[in-house]
């Protein structure tokens, strides 16, 4: 029986409370897959709406690897890393019929022995909030 | 069941077809191209015509230019679309997102880039105030509905008059180049009278209480609005009017849209209504316009105004007047509230 891979995100706000223009610096590693079964490792920080309304998202950074980028084979299990400076907006909002959350998420590919790529995915939720006055 | 791997024509699920969105992308891009390469052949072919042609230029070439030119328009409009919808679109754009500072944009296009899904107060195309700085711009009556009921007249007021003058005409005896049977006409003319005599009614419903009262202006401030913050605004009015009541609301609301099987819902939720102004029974007189100043606040931990293709978060100020003899007039004011930055945190603890 194969166990599902692990993806661990971890971002350097433990409170995963962030400012517009803040550098949001994340780390992630994807564990409990061989190394030849993992094709390829998205990373992504992005918003997603939810409620009423049909969904939408919008990604504000965004990298791929792939496990042949190179003439070597990288290993993608090894614990990456990635920073980028958050957006003025949209800001973090939770209402009735709309709310808007930020969102680290790492999708990876993985292929199985004589099995059809299969896809996981892995949201790390963060709030973007307004300034404050100090 | 086996889901088959190309199918060419599916039936629309909501958002969702059952074809693949590759093939529908494909697809729309093989029609709009077929239709602008089919347009520009057209007119190459039609302006060599003209051209060749020795005297003027007869009505039918200006015709068929005019549908060649729908052709190449319309192909060329669903060419872009189906390119920016696919994944090489949202290349296009992230990567005009990432090197936006490196292009010599102009300072319009940087800032709507700067704050992403809020909408963009345009200096250029907002008006200036006469008592405050800047006129706020109206966005209700309904206007589609008005145009569709001016349209719905004047093709009905038309039919009658092309029926009543085929009907006299026949009456006086006089040979007509349409050529159908006489009672026709004569029998729709009734009905197109009648027609036209309702929509003119509920034309006059949807203007009155429009054309006759000039309508209230406000005027803030400052644009763009930051939470925490306070503004001015002025309500202006003239005309003759007795006024039973003039109420303003703050709004602020959530307007969500969502598939329901092919339709597309549309839903509003007030997050905010506050009433920052009410005066009742007062005259506007021709030397004595209303002219009255209060002051709105935007709460400091309020939501900034959000723009997404199917969610939305707009700030309004709405204006509510009962006026004797008029129908009850509601109209909406479009306010843009932008996320706090340093520079309005400390106008506002200046306040």
């Amino acid at each position: 029986m194969k166990f599902d891979p692990l993806i661990s995100i971890k971002l350097n706000h433990a409170s995963r409370e962030y400012q517009p223009g803040d550098l949001l610096e994340c780390e992630y590693q994807v564990d409990a897959v061989e190394r030849k079964e993992l094709k390829s490792v998205e990373v992504a920080t992005m918003w997603y709406s939810s409620g009423k309304g049909d969904e939408e998202e919008a990604i504000h950074y965004y990298e791929r690897q792939t496990a042949r980028q190179s003439q070597y084979e990288t290993d993608l299990r090894e614990l990456a890393h990635f920073s980028t400076e958050l957006p003025l907006s949209p800001l973090s909002y939770s209402g009735t019929n709309l709310s808007i959350t930020w969102c680290v998420r790492v999708r990876i590919i993985v292929q199985y022995a004589d099995q059809t790529p299969k896809e996981f995915k892995y949201s790390q939720p963060f709030q973007l909030h307004a300034y404050q006055s100090s | 069941m086996a889901r088959p791997l190309i199918r060419l024509i599916g039936k629309k699920r909501g958002s969702h077809h059952s074809v693949s969105h590759r093939v529908g992308m494909w697809g729309d891009i093989a029609f709009s191209l077929t239709l602008l390469v089919f347009g520009i052949l057209a007119g190459i072919a039609l302006i060599s015509k003209a051209l060749r042609s020795d005297t003027s230029i007869s009505v039918d070439i200006w015709l068929l230019a005019t549908v060649v030119l729908t052709f190449i328009l319309f192909g060329g409009q669903g060419l872009i679309r189906s390119v920016m919808q696919s994944r090489m679109g949202h290349g296009l754009r992230f990567s005009i997102q990432q090197n936006v500072t490196r292009f010599d944009l102009p300072q319009r296009v940087r800032s709507r880039f700067k704050l992403p899904n809020v909408p963009h107060f345009d200096t250029i195309l907002a008006s200036r105030g006469n008592v405050q700085k800047w006129r706020l711009p109206m966005t209700t009556g309904q206007p589609v509905k008005t145009l569709a009921v001016i349209i719905f007249f004047s093709i009905w007021v038309c039919i009658s008059i092309i029926l009543l003058y085929y009907s006299i005409a026949r009456y006086l005896g006089r040979e007509s180049e349409v050529q159908f049977s006489w009672w026709l006409p004569v029998l729709s003319l009734p009905p197109s009278i009648g027609l036209s005599i309702w929509a003119g009614r509920f034309l006059k419903a949807q203007l009155q209480g429009r054309i006759t009262i000039d309508p209230l202006k406000l005027e803030i401030s400052a644009q763009p609005l930051y939470p925490g913050n306070s503004y001015d605004v002025t309500a202006l009015q003239k005309g003759h009017l007795y006024v039973r009541s003039l109420r303003i609301f703050l709004i602020c609301e959530e307007v969500t849209s969502y598939h329901q099987g092919t339709d597309i819902r549309t839903e509003t939720h007030e997050v905010l209504r506050e009433r920052v102004f009410q005066q009742r029974r007062f005259e506007i007189k021709p030397n004595a316009r209303l002219n009255e100043t209060f002051q709105i606040h935007i709460p400091a931990g309020a939501m900034h105004s959000f723009q997404g293709n199917y969610n939305s978060l707009q700030w309004k100020l709405v204006s509510i007047g009962r006026y004797r003899d008029m129908p009850e007039i509601r109209r909406s004011y479009a306010l843009i509230v932008h996320p706090p930055s340093p520079h309005s945190l400390a106008e506002g603890s200046d306040q």
